[in-house]
């Protein structure tokens, strides 16, 4: 009896933790991030800029009769002229929303509503983020037509077939300035002009671009424009929309309310991460030369020295035109996977976030013509403010080492270096 | 020896001179920009996170070094950048401050 009653004491009851077993280390050392395109570290000076929001400005910004809210509609204020500020807007412009999937809802889905039924039909491109895709997707069920266009083998649109694609009820064409799996960037000058003399609403995700590139929406004849916090050493949570006053864009809203944001976005604003936004907006002002000349070093260093010691290694993109923070490079006879594993000491993707946990190859390597063996073995390396080049060495050297030992057990990397044609074997079993 | 009460002459002596003063002190030297980068950069080091605490370290160097090579005569751009830079180390102090109050993990290189 007392056997029995010493193991009823001694057993635990269940407890919550032991769900979330995931938060616990798996492994013993922290890894070096190269996943800048998934999201990135906040910036200590936006956190310090921030933490007087959740502390003692913690006012609601729209209550217009106490200090409280005028405080934390001071520092929203900033914040929206910080951001207007890096693309060339008029703060006015800005509407914040909780990310660049929200903005990217907001400006296809409002104005394609707005246009019904005078205009159906929306252009986009077949790399896309997933969520402009399933916005897409979801107007085509309503009875919207949509044209996917194809890229060329380096990423980028060819003006020529958007030409093609425009209709005379074509209302939205919606193309991202830089991909957030192969770094590429588009010509948004060349698409804007095409839209404004064709009369038609130009959307671009520039969740990537935002702060690394230099964006002039006048210049680019922008009308709708996204953007994320998290990617330019902000908070998680928070974005923004550029929707253009003159001349005006309409849309219908998808969130109702109390008409808050000029009504395109009904809700109480979060201002303790949008004033991390504005702050993380004016670092990236005034950093971004001294960032993308650092930046361009350590990825020209980092591509061509692992294209010195390693063969058969293909950079995905455009060389030139792209963002030289992301590096998506494919290592035949290495599968990805498994390169990922050995390589532990280090953040990586080899897909977008967003598509990691499916075992399809990437949608937007498939449409590069990617063949699948190529695109299953791809690690996309992102670089970013924070990254240094003892990091760059170390990951070269790990990497090389994993790349080699994984083809030393690759019986295909032998028939390769045997001479057989691949092309000419026949696979089934028999 | 009798006192001799101050005369407008004396007045207008001492004012210039204070005046002088005021202006020489006021303006920021070349050796008061070394020394608050070489605070900068100390406290910089006090970083517990590796990426932040290389990334301000050499931050701080650049800006100073490309400032001080300029040799901006301007006194309010100088002026204006000693502030800003004032401001970014208060800044630094208190975020040191808040990564030593979470801890985290080292690198495998780190050990």
């Amino acid at each position: 009896m007392l056997s029995i009653s010493k193991i009823a004491i001694k057993k635990s009851p269940l407890s919550l933790s032991s769900y979330f077993s995931n938060t616990k280390p798996r492994y013993k050392f922290r890894s070096h991030y190269f996943d800048f395109q998934a999201t990135s570290p906040t910036d200590p000076r936006v956190l310090d800029k921030m933490l007087p929001y959740m502390i003692t400005k913690q006012g609601n910004a729209h209550s217009k009769t106490h200090m409280h809210g005028w405080e934390a509609e001071g520092g929203v204020e900033e914040a929206r002229a910080h951001v207007s500020d890096l693309i060339h807007a008029d703060p006015k412009e800005i509407i914040f929303t909780s990310g660049a999937t929200e903005s990217n809802n907001i400006a296809i889905k409002g104005v394609m509503n707005f246009l019904n039924p005078m205009k159906k039909h929306v252009i986009t491109s077949q790399i896309e983020h997933k969520c402009v895709l399933e916005s897409c997707k979801l107007l085509e069920s309503k009875g919207f037509d949509v044209t996917y266009l194809p890229v060329q083998r380096n990423g980028i649109i060819d003006i020529g077939e958007l030409k093609k694609a425009i209709r005379p009820d074509t209302g939205l064409v919606s193309i991202m300035g830089v991909n957030n799996e192969i770094g590429v960037l588009q010509p948004l000058k060349e698409i804007g002009n095409l839209c404004r003399s064709n009369k038609i609403k130009f959307h671009t995700d520039c969740a990537q671009m935002f702060g690394k590139l230099p964006i002039d929406v006048n210049d680019m004849k922008i009308d709708l424009m996204s953007i994320s916090g998290h990617k330019i050493y902000g908070p998680k949570g928070v974005g923004a929309l550029y929707v253009r006053r003159r001349p005006r864009v309409r849309l219908l809203a998808l969130q109702s309310g109390g008409g808050q944001e000029r009504g395109i976005r009904s809700g109480t604003l979060p201002s303790p991460i949008i004033v991390g936004l504005g702050e993380a907006a004016r670092i990236a002002k005034s950093e971004m030369e001294r960032d993308n000349r650092r930046i361009k070093k350590l990825a020209d260093k980092l591509i061509s020295q692992v294209m010195e010691k390693i063969p058969l290694v293909q950079l995905n993109g455009d060389k030139e035109k792209r963002y030289h923070g992301c590096v998506n490079l494919s290592f035949a006879f290495a599968e990805g996977e498994s390169l990922l594993m050995n390589l532990k000491d280090f953040a990586l993707s080899s897909g977008s976030a967003c598509t990691s946990a499916s075992l399809e190859p990437s949608y937007v390597l498939r449409a590069l013509g990617v063949p699948d063996e190529y695109a299953h073995s791809s690690l996309r390396i992102g670089l970013g403010r924070f990254t240094t080049e003892k990091e760059i060495d170390f990951f070269v050297e790990t990497l090389v080492t994993s790349v080699e030992r994984l083809r030393e057990m690759s019986p295909l990397y032998d028939m390769y270096l045997e001479g057989v044609d691949f092309t000419k074997i026949n696979w089934s079993h028999d | 020896m009798s006192l001799t009460l101050p005369t407008q002459k004396t007045f207008s002596f001492l004012q210039n001179t204070t005046t002088l003063l005021k202006n020489h002190f006021s303006k920021i030297t070349t050796k008061q920009l070394e020394e608050l980068k070489k605070t900068t950069v100390e406290e910089a080091s006090k970083f517990t996170n590796y990426n932040f605490r290389e990334y301000f370290k050499e931050r701080a160097n650049d800006l100073f070094d490309d400032f001080i090579s300029k040799n901006e005569t301007n006194e309010e751009y100088v002026k204006q950048f000693y502030d800003d830079r004032k401001s970014e180390l208060e800044v630094i102090k208190r975020q040191v401050l808040i990564g030593k109050l979470y801890p985290e993990q080292k690198f495998v290189k780190e050990n």
